[in-house]
């Protein structure tokens, strides 16, 4: 990760007023440039709250963030301009056609590729002429990830896109993604909380769990440098996380690149930070 | 810019097509109306001579003549007035509450707002191009009801009408002309300021409702009492009578043949006037009519325009003022 970093977040810290809840706790992190980095964990894990600061919609407790080097809380233009965005809730106008939508984009932000916007519909059979409101959640998504893409922005923030979609939907919206994506050269940042699906679009992984980045890394390395075993197995390596496989076996993710062990899946890997980003009872009961 | 109103006016298709239908209808009602009872209207004459209670107690005007035909009058004129007037009325907070509150209130409600303020890094450009189409709409159609239900009271209700230019009496104050539209504009800019606050239409339409109302019964009434106490002069006789086209009476009084002035309180306090020698009460009734002239310290007719403009620059203003303060909400407010 020695590239010129495009998303920078310093010790960003953010914490709810109203409800007092930490979202983020001294998060630092830095998104290389042409770069398509997954950003996972469990919900409430604070992925929405570090992409929105990235936009500018949410203001950090502390530290601060870098979209091409602009602070979007100094010069929120300059870093709207930089930025495509497709968040969870699509945000489509529900009683306005698509092709409407599109019309919207270019009034609102300069130098918007309608043409492309409206090839990439019309590839997946969203006809222009539709409601937003009778298109399904997959379409929705669809057409918000063509607006985003249409902005031919250099940095691309996809908050849960895929959230609601069926596998065929995420297949689909991932295939144009990564295409225009690699195609441009541009810089992805991807929250999710389905690991199998980032795993074949992304190129770099962020693990964020309890408002901490617990594992930011490029995937291929991430898995050389990981190995699974039983629990309470003692081997020459720095322990991760313990976690129980789906078939009930109790397992350990440990910092290894030890050819006779077995190396851990993504969706492994993931766990294995994320358990670790669990309090302990201990901690919990501190806490409570 | 003109694909971006039409964008505009769709998204908020259901509030524009409301209110442009209320005031569209508004303004062909105040069209039938004013054709209804122009044709039963009697001469300004009929309005203008003295008028004088008649055996029943009731104010009629002092010709024979007249008397009929403002008696055939009573009815259409009522009738034909009886739902414009009151929808004239209604119709600038109705209007712009409904136009007002969605521009913001329904963008962050839906979090539509997500997806246009992750396009634009203006936010006041994104608010005015959203805005300045519902105003012009609500602009040109507050004006064309105001001015057709100012034609149509001015035939329905003549009596107000009788100022130098016919100029209507303060009675008409706030049911026609240019204060409908200033209350419109007020009512636009308190439901815009009140949807970007509240982030939610329901919460933000009683929120803004409530403010109108409180300053349609309270403050516009306190802004013309000010304004009375500072235009107000001392006239002869009484406006119940007639021939006295003024809104509001602050206090009365009396002038002695002398010239001399009592105030009420000298007249009706617990001594009788010494000049009245052994008068028993009901004879001091009688002395004071006889003697005494009363005289009403009120707004004359032709301050109108002054109590017109200024209740159309405050609501204006308030309007206005609430425009602005929802900029900085707009440009700080984090999207839902």
């Amino acid at each position: 990760m020695t590239a010129e970093p495009v998303l920078e977040a310093i010790r960003v810290s953010k914490r709810y007023r109203r409800s007092g809840v930490w979202a983020l706790r001294d998060v630092d992190l830095s998104i290389p440039a042409g770069t398509m980095t997954a950003l996972v964990g469990p919900n409430g894990a604070g992925k929405t709250t570090l992409i929105r600061s990235f936009i500018g919609f949410e203001r950090p407790s502390g530290g601060s963030v870098r979209v091409m080097g602009i602070d979007p809380q100094r010069d929120g233009r300059g870093a709207v301009e930089r930025v495509g965005f497709v968040s969870q809730s699509t945000g489509l106008y529900r009683n306005l056609r698509v092709g409407d939508h599109l019309d919207l984009a270019a009034s609102l932000r300069r130098g918007f590729d309608r043409a492309s916007a409206a090839t990439h519909l019309d590839e997946l059979g969203i006809p222009l002429r539709q409601s937003a409101g009778d298109l399904s959640g997959g379409q929705q998504a669809q057409v918000a990830l063509a607006i985003a893409l249409g902005t031919r922005a250099p940095v691309l923030l996809l908050d849960e896109p895929l959230a609601s979609l069926d596998p065929l939907a995420r297949g689909d919206f991932l295939r144009i993604l990564v295409r225009d994506v690699r195609g441009r050269g541009a810089t992805a940042l991807l929250s999710s909380h389905i690991v199998s699906d980032v795993a074949s679009a992304c190129d770099a992984i962020a693990v964020l769990g309890a408002g901490r980045v617990w594992l930011h890394s490029p995937i291929a390395v991430a898995l050389r440098d990981h190995r699974v075993v039983a629990s309470g197995t003692t081997v020459e390596a720095g322990p991760v996380g313990d976690f129980v496989r789906p078939d009930g076996t109790e397992v350990a993710l440990v910092r290894s690149s030890d050819p006779a062990l077995p190396a851990p899946t993504l969706e492994e890997l993931v766990m294995g930070y994320l358990a670790a980003s669990r309090p302990s009872r201990a901690e919990r009961l501190r806490a409570a | 810019m003109l694909r971006s109103a039409m964008l505009t006016f769709r998204m908020h298709r259901f509030e524009v097509l409301l209110s442009a239908g209320l005031m569209a209808l508004t303004a062909i009602s105040a069209i039938v109306v004013q054709g209804h009872v122009i044709a039963a209207n009697p001469p300004d004459e009929c309005w203008a001579q003295n008028w004088r209670f008649d055996d029943q107690g009731i104010l009629t005007p002092a010709s024979r003549e007249c008397r009929r035909l403002v008696e055939a009058f009573w009815p259409v004129a009522y009738e034909a007035s009886f739902v414009t007037s009151p929808i004239a009325v209604a119709i600038p907070f109705v209007v712009g509450l409904l136009l007002g509150i969605p521009i913001v209130g329904r963008e962050l409600e839906l979090r539509t707002a997500t997806l246009a303020w992750s396009l634009t890094g203006s936010r006041i450009r994104w608010l005015l191009v959203r805005f300045l189409p519902v105003l012009a709409l609500a602009l040109v159609g507050l004006v064309v009801v105001a001015w057709l239900v100012a034609e149509m009271a001015r035939a329905a209700h003549p009596w107000n009408y009788l100022g130098p230019g016919r100029i209507p009496n303060l009675t008409e104050l706030g049911s026609e002309g240019p204060t409908l539209v200033g209350r419109g504009i007020m009512a636009l800019g308190i439901g815009l300021l009140a949807g970007a606050v509240a982030g939610r239409t329901l919460p933000a339409l009683a929120g803004a409702a409530i403010l109108c109302f409180a300053l349609l019964f309270v403050g516009a009434p306190a802004l013309q009492n000010v304004i009375v106490d500072r235009v107000a002069v001392w006239v002869e006789g009484s406006p119940e009578l007639g021939g006295l086209p003024t809104l509001r009476s602050l206090r009365f009084g009396f002038r002695d043949s002398d010239g001399g002035f009592l105030s009420e309180e000298e007249v009706y306090g617990e001594d009788i006037d010494p000049r009245c020698v052994g008068c028993t009460y009901e004879e001091y009734e009688r002395w004071i009519n006889e003697n005494l002239v009363r005289v009403e310290f009120a707004a004359p007719i032709e301050s109108y325009p002054v109590f017109e403009a200024a209740e159309t620059a405050l609501t204006s203003g308030i309007g206005l003022a609430c425009m602005v303060a929802t900029v900085p909400i707009v440009v700080r407010r984090r999207p839902s």
